[in-house]
């Protein structure tokens, strides 16, 4: 579960004694949720009104005074969120957890934290808490705004973590949203084959060489398995390494011939000349290259290239080789969240038929 | 930003006698390059600008149509981000920003501007600040009623207790209406929250789809909407999306997941305005 980042407005601390107007408080309300140019003041304060008689009537009024993300929910934050989405809603999520989706449940806690702070008691006749101050004081507040004593307020939401939010279920996310349950799976899946990677490349046996044919995780030179052979002996000995892939005898060869000026020369398909004379030597490196060939390093498929997860299905084109197939799992098998669906324990039936 | 002339742009493209709108490679030295960069960035590689100028509004000037493609076409399983831009008092903007195949132009609407249908079945009209998914020309609209008061209690359980205070204190209401989802004759349920305190103003109100289940309802559809909402012609799985509109010019579209509905889509109008 993500947190949530705490926002608190500091310095807006309210004098006891002597409170600014509220008309004009709840005015700083509006331009923090409806914006500072917005356009319906009248509509924002008596939806404000209708919201919270709502949250009076559930009952949502309890939560003030309660740990979130850091902070405390106080009045304006139950206002700000349910200005969002409605109260019934606010209510639903605070009570059970449950939301329509991610992103719904992301735009409930924003407010709840975003909105705290603001006196809102023109709306609802009581103090909001108040931000940046000390936690006595606050505490102190929200016991004074809410006319309850702190030890009644059982319910306290510390994180996200802590909340269980019910998503839609596998798949649930669609287009923009993802389901957290298989969001997670894949996550772990990833991270698996991330970690598989990595004690692969850092194996003695499998894993890459340095120059000097010391082993990448153990920096000493192994006496056998990959790291046992020779530099020689790894690259013509493909088959040993799942990693690393030798080029073809003929691009081999080409190359050679192109250093040394020789032309076609050599097996394999290999040629091209060109160029002239850069290493006197090559010509006698090419036959003696090409006569230390083993006749099968002719039928190897395509070589070159780094591709870490397909080699371990073997060489192309044949099943030779050390082949680890899915050893790793890497087939997803989330299944996703509970998507445990609200049933009707009522028996409600045949609505239609009565309706009609 | 200054608007471009149309008649300019026109000059330089062929004339488009289908309701089509036809999309074409974004040249470098295309009038509009400067505006869909400054919305857009420099495409990414492996991805390429297709454009179309077209005036929507009859006002003389373009607006401009944006598609991005990574492959050979819009592939039928991956839709291409497709965007409006319109010149507005503070310059350019985004007016529509939606996945789609194809886009056509519909008939002429509210403030002059065209609408516009994207793969034959979303039709989008001008609300004079951006295009909104026009619900009811989309799909087949829902019709709500009243709870009957024998269900209402029930219905309002689905929404929770607090919502269950809020109608047995007459502060709130269930509407409801029926929607066949698979074209198998079963009706399922949707059921609305209304009433003061119980929509928000930016995602509007509480709403369900039921199905029975055993002899029980079961929700497949745990959202929200406000005003009209409808079953589109577009399935998944067997079942059709179903498409909602939010306050102030939004919408919402819901896909079947395969146990139940998700949004597949929303745009609701900033928390803000």
């Amino acid at each position: 579960m993500r947190k949530f980042a705490l926002t608190l407005f500091a310095g807006t601390a309210i004098a006891l004694c002597a409170a600014p107007s509220a008309q004009a408080s709840f005015g700083e309300f509006i331009a923090a949720t409806c914006g500072a140019a917005c356009s319906d003041t009248t509509g924002e304060t008596s939806q404000a009104r209708q919201n919270w008689d709502a949250l009076v009537t559930m009952g949502t009024t309890e939560w003030i005074g309660a740990d979130f993300n850091g902070g405390k929910i106080d009045a304006s934050s139950l206002l700000s969120a349910a200005r969002i989405v409605g109260a019934s809603e606010l209510d639903r999520w605070l009570r059970t957890g449950q939301a329509a989706d991610g992103n719904i449940l992301q735009t409930m806690a924003g407010a709840l934290t975003s909105g705290s702070g603001f006196n809102v008691s023109s709306i609802t006749g009581v103090l909001s808490g108040l931000s940046g101050g000390g936690s006595s004081l606050a505490g102190s507040l929200s016991q004074l705004a809410s006319g309850t004593p702190m030890g009644t307020i059982t319910s306290t939401l510390t994180d996200s973590s802590s909340i269980n939010v019910n998503f839609m279920g596998p798949g649930g996310g669609g287009g923009d949203y993802c389901d957290e349950g298989i969001a997670g799976t894949q996550n772990a899946a990833a991270q698996k084959h991330i970690d598989d990677m990595v004690n692969i490349a850092m194996s003695n046996d499998y894993g890459f060489s340095q120059m000097g044919g010391a082993g990448v995780g153990s920096g000493q030179k192994s006496s056998d398995g990959f790291f046992g052979m020779s530099c020689l002996d790894k690259f013509m000995q493909g088959t040993r390494d799942t990693l690393f892939r030798p080029p073809q005898l003929s691009q081999l060869v080409a190359m050679i011939g192109q250093m040394g000026g020789i032309g076609g020369a050599g097996g394999g398909s290999g040629g091209g000349g060109g160029g002239g004379g850069a290493c006197d030597g090559a010509e006698s490196v090419l036959q003696q290259v090409a006569g230390s060939m083993p006749s099968g390093i002719f039928d190897s498929g395509a070589n070159g290239g780094f591709f870490p997860y397909a080699g371990f299905a073997g060489r192309e084109g044949d099943g030779s080789g050390l082949n680890f197939g899915n050893a790793f799992n890497m087939v997803s098998n989330a299944t996703g969240g509970s998507g445990s669906v609200s049933g009707d324990s009522f028996g409600l039936n045949k609505l239609f038929s009565a309706a009609r | 930003m200054r608007r471009l002339a149309l008649s300019l742009i026109l000059a330089a493209t062929p004339t488009l006698a289908l309701a089509e709108i036809r999309f074409a490679a974004m040249t470098d030295n295309a009038p509009e390059r400067p505006v869909v960069e400054a919305l857009m960035g420099a495409a990414p590689e492996g991805v390429v600008y297709q454009t179309a100028v077209v005036d929507l509004d009859s006002d003389g000037g373009a607006e401009i149509l944006v598609r991005l493609r990574t492959g050979e076409d819009c592939a039928p399983a991956t839709p291409c981000r497709t965007l409006v831009a319109q010149h507005g008092p503070n310059g350019w903007r985004v007016v529509l920003d939606w996945p789609a195949h194809t886009v056509a132009r519909g008939q002429r609407g509210f403030g002059g501007f065209l609408s516009l249908v994207t793969d034959g079945s979303h039709a989008w009209t001008w609300t004079g600040e951006r295009y909104r998914l026009d619900v009811t020309r989309t799909g087949e609209a829902v019709t709500f009623e009243a709870a009957p008061d024998s269900a209402r209690a029930l219905l309002a359980d689905q929404f929770g207790t607090g919502a269950r205070k809020l109608v047995d204190e007459g502060k709130a209401d269930i509407v409801v209406g029926a929607v066949d989802l698979t074209g198998a004759g079963a009706a399922d349920l949707v059921a609305r929250l209304e009433g003061a305190g119980a929509c928000g103003r930016v995602y509007g109100c509480p709403m369900r789809v039921l199905r029975i289940v055993d002899g029980q309802y079961v929700t497949i559809l745990d959202g929200f909407g406000s005003g009209a909402t409808s079953v589109l012609p577009v399935a998944r799985d067997g079942h059709r999306d179903i498409a909602s509109e939010l306050p102030r010019g939004g919408h919402a579209i819901f896909g079947w997941t395969g146990e139940r509905y998700a949004a597949s889509n929303h745009n609701a109008p900033g928390a803000r305005r």
